[in-house]
């Protein structure tokens, strides 16, 4: 009786949420492709007629494309060289015996809980301002020229911004990690007499590599999105438009629904090659 | 109160069972990890369905009837308690769900409780109590309901040698003011034989044989049951067939000694290989002796000494000898049978039947046969 | 390491780990501090750390000017109802797929997930069209479906864990008591949810509360949250560094503190299973 019975009302257990996630996932995209084959614009309704692949091949050849596609390589790769190396390190300094070790988490894991537009708006004014800002301060107070980020290294400072929210992430991952790590192979190892250095490279740095991995791919797929830093900051701008801006631009502020759609659909392939590895790594890891 | 009789095909663990089980019957079901005994347990609470077959309680077939509705009691191996309730709460929660007043239950809680010793201990939470504790709270959680059966899935497994024997006392004497049936999982022979009026013994899903312990002791009907049952296990030796006749098989040893074992020869012919099976209490040290060895390991436990002797020709051996035993290891000794206690099976496997039964072996009521 | 290291390990690795931990933590301190200045004091150089005259006008100011409060009970209502929704979806489909595996239950959770690895902006422009048909653009309520579709699939996945840490024999021996169905989910499983129940509730409403992409492109006005409170700063008149601080220290307040206790589910949450 007790499994017979319960398939079915399993199955309607589960019915709304898959029914619900579904078309989430497919009613905007099919439409999203449809408007992608279409001459569409907001500020011209009623007019739109199907031109096929023309969208793609104006937003692909598009120069603004291109410095799009590198801008948003760009960020993704400094955020996540800057996390994971932090990360780690981070991740080793807080796994020592450290007095207070409670209040020093708390501070390390506190900007991944700060809202997007908050950090990035804090940044930008009261610490990046080239005048009155905190570092310009700093620099001055050095010897140095102060720099002025926003001018002269937007896409820096953005990344910057962004390495600043995701550090904790990586830190907590691999600090979990971390202490998953037997102690009894530390203990091993140094009545083996193993200098520290090579204790990280050969013992510790295989054991995390797995989360290592998940940190990378995670990120990726979140990094790939950043927007609010950007509208927040330099609302667009050729130096720091990344390809979800480039759409959004496209869309809400030339209201360009078939141009925009084409390039959502192009962002969305760039995110389906992604999942597809953070998909098979985590499925084998899947305790289901 | 009932006969459960059931049948069924499940054909990756149990390809099919008949058994008969009868009121206020103690009957455990005993065999290696992964023999289905746990499963079969399952499948009479209704945890599982089966996929062919029947169960029935009291002539009732209960096969489709949920677990909750065919009135048992189970005792998980890991005792299975509600970690969020109070010991009074757990034991009580059966009554609850029935739809008992309240005065009834904290009545029948308290009586649970204090035939277990868990009064002190019932408002506590499962998280404060010892291992032993819990169990009897297990048990205190089944009994309150007044089933007509109890199941018991391992409930000594997880708990230390010293406390295991004494929760085994419990159980008995619990068996013997409630008169109730049991059915008791485990794997340990040890408590099969202690505490059943009848086992069963299990191997990949098929009963091997069913009967009170002494029978299983002193008739297993093949190898597997025979080395299962008693503890050193049965030593096993291969001989030949010299002759057969109305007074048993005579056998040729390892080392060129005859013995005859009164067994039936059945369709045994000179020449054959069998099997002779000898337990080590059964093995008598001192000058003469059938068989003879090096003593390669002495294991003293101050009551009785098991020696450990290895054959010119053929398998190691144990002997147990008495506590004052002064063997020692390189010695060399002979060891004598009686041919009364051996134990002869064909090349199958299949014990030869004795011509003359254990006189214990029948005191109780005659155990049904498998097929 | 319960051995004595040296003391003087100790004590270096302590003195870099304030430090480091105090340098990241500082933005938001520096942040908390200048909502108390004046806007003169906020822009003036060089800044000055503890001793100037202390205020509390900035977090009158935002509320009278701006009407705070509005965008608070915005971003209050959004990530409580959208997580609430949630949770009356994915409690039944945790449960099923915890305690019902069929063959495909695997694969399905991770289609769940897999759902939240869209690009939002795929989805950007047909959800912007369909809400302003519906007239959906800029209220909680288009809002909140928006969210609690973004949240779902994390709402189910850590269900789902907690749920699977659940010893199946313990609602065996409920059902063995007598329990239909429905009492053994509710006076057996859900008292042993709860704190699960409870961690995923927390992550998600401080997911929900950050969110800062639908937020900011599906609402004007009404429906705004903090989030699009605080993206107001972005073309300010006149000096505001102060106001801004103070809205934002108000805003990032009740996070930071709600963060701190969900550290271990903001793990279990977001890496599927793959780190331990």
């Amino acid at each position: 009786m007790a499994t017979r019975h319960t398939r079915t009302l399993a199955n309607t257990a589960v019915a709304p949420s898959v029914l619900v996630l579904f078309l989430w996932m497919i009613v905007p995209l099919a439409l999203t492709l449809w408007f992608s084959v279409l001459n569409y614009n907001l500020l011209d309704p009623g007019n739109e007629s199907f031109i096929g692949l023309l969208n793609y091949e104006y937003f692909l050849t598009d120069p603004a494309f291109l410095s799009a596609l590198a801008n948003t390589l760009k960020l993704v790769a400094g955020v996540l060289v800057i996390t994971v190396v932090g990360g780690t390190l981070l991740a080793l300094l807080l796994d020592q015996p450290v007095f207070g070790r409670g209040i020093v988490r708390l501070m390390v894991i506190a900007p991944f809980f700060v809202m997007p537009t908050v950090s990035a708006l804090i940044w930008k004014n009261l610490l990046m301002h080239p005048v009155s800002g905190l570092f310009a301060w700093l620099a001055k107070s050095v010897g140095l020229q102060p720099i002025d980020w926003f001018a002269d290294w937007p896409l820096t400072a953005i990344s910057l911004i962004v390495a600043w929210q995701w550090l904790p992430f990586a830190t907590l991952i691999l600090l979990t990690a971390l202490q998953s790590l037997d102690q009894e192979q530390k203990e091993a190892s140094e009545m083996d007499g193993t200098p520290a250095i090579s204790f990280f490279f050969y013992i510790v740095l295989p054991h995390i590599a797995r989360a290592i991995t998940v940190v990378i791919l995670i990120e990726t797929i979140f990094l790939l999105n950043v927007f609010a830093e950007i509208r927040v900051t330099t609302g667009g701008g050729d130096a720091t438009t990344n390809i979800p801006f480039l759409v959004y631009a496209q869309a809400l502020l030339q209201f360009d629904v078939g141009g925009a759609s084409a390039g959502g659909i192009v962002a969305v392939i760039l995110a389906n090659v992604v999942a597809f590895f953070l998909v098979r790594m985590i499925g084998r890891n899947l305790e289901a | 109160m009932k006969g459960v009789n059931k049948s069924f095909g499940d054909v990756t663990i149990i390809p099919s069972v008949d058994l008969e089980i009868d009121d206020g019957e103690f009957v455990v079901f005993v065999g290696p990890s992964g023999c289905g005994k746990s499963t079969l347990l399952r499948l009479i609470a209704g945890l599982e369905d089966v996929t062919g077959g029947r169960i029935e309680i009291d002539g009732v077939d209960v096969s489709d009837v949920p677990p909750a509705k065919r009135g048992l009691s189970m005792v998980f191996q890991s005792y299975a308690l509600y970690p969020h309730m109070s010991v009074r709460s757990n034991i009580g929660f059966g009554l609850k769900m029935a739809g008992a007043p309240s005065e009834v239950i904290r009545q029948k809680v308290e009586k649970a409780a204090a035939t277990l010793n868990l009064t002190s201990y019932l408002d506590r939470k499962p998280r404060q109590l010892s291992g032993g504790q819990r169990q009897r709270v297990a048990i205190g959680r089944a009994i309150v309901r007044e089933p007509k059966a109890f199941l018991f899935d391992e409930p000594l497994s997880n708990l230390d040698a010293a406390l295991r024997v004494q929760m085994r006392l419990e159980i008995a004497q619990l068996h013997e003011s409630l008169t109730t049936t049991m059915i008791y999982v485990t794997h340990d022979q040890v408590e099969a034989m202690t505490l059943a009026d009848k086992i069963v013994v299990l191997n990949a899903g098929n009963i091997e044989q069913a009967g009170s312990p002494l029978e299983l002791y002193h008739h297993p009907v093949n190898l597997f049951v025979a080395g299962f049952i008693g503890s050193p296990k049965m030593n096993f030796l291969t001989t030949d067939v010299r002759a057969t006749g109305p007074d048993g098989v005579t056998v040729v040893l390892p080392g060129g000694r005859d013995v005859r074992v009164p067994v039936a020869a059945g369709t045994l012919q000179p020449g054959a290989k069998a099997t002779l099976g000898v337990r080590p209490e059964h093995l008598k040290t001192g000058q003469q002796g059938e068989l003879a060895g090096d003593v390669i390991v002495v294991e003293r436990l101050g009551g009785e000494t098991y020696l450990y002797i290895r054959p010119p020709e053929g398998a190691l051996f144990v002997v147990q000898a008495d506590g004052n035993n002064s063997t020692r290891v390189h010695d060399r000794i002979a060891v004598g049978i009686d041919p009364e206690t051996c134990h002869l099976f064909d090349a199958e496997g299949k014990a030869l039947p004795r011509l003359r039964r254990h006189p214990l072996a029948d005191t109780l009521e005659p155990a049904q046969r498998p097929n | 390491m319960a051995r004595a290291h040296s003391v003087q390990r100790r004590i270096v690795s302590t003195a870099a780990a304030w430090v480091v931990g105090f340098i990241l933590f500082f933005p938001i301190l520096w942040m908390g501090i200048t909502s108390f200045k004046t806007e003169l004091e906020a822009f003036s150089t060089p800044p000055n750390f503890l001793f100037f005259d202390w205020t509390l006008e900035n977090f009158a100011i935002v509320q009278e000017r701006s009407n705070y409060l509005k965008f608070a009970g915005n971003s209050v209502i959004l990530s409580l109802g959208s997580t609430l929704v949630g949770l009356i979806f994915a409690v039944p489909a945790a449960w099923a797929m915890a305690f019902s595996p069929g063959k495909r239950t695997k694969d399905l959770l991770m289609w769940m997930l897999s759902t939240k690895m869209m690009p939002p902006v795929g989805a950007l422009i047909p959800i912007y069209l369909i809400f302003k048909d519906a007239g959906l653009l800029d209220s909680r309520g288009g809002l909140i479906i928006v969210l609690f579709l973004l949240n779902l699939p994390i709402i189910v996945w850590m269900l789902f864990t907690y749920f699977k840490e659940i010893p199946g024999e313990i609602l065996e021996a409920a059902r063995m008591d007598g329990a239909t169905l429905w009492r053994e989910i509710v006076y057996v499983l859900t008292p042993m949810a709860v704190p699960g129940i409870a961690s995923t509730l927390l992550l998600n409403v401080i997911l929900a509360w950050n969110e800062a992409f639908w937020t900011l492109n599906l609402t004007t006005t009404e429906a705004a949250p903090l989030t699009a409170f605080i993206a107001s700063y972005s073309s300010p008149e006149g000096l505001f560094w102060a106001k801004l601080s103070a809205a934002s220290t108000m805003a990032v307040a009740p996070i930071l503190v709600l963060g701190w206790f969900s550290q271990r589910q903001l793990v279990r949450g977001l890496t599927f299973g793959a780190v331990k």
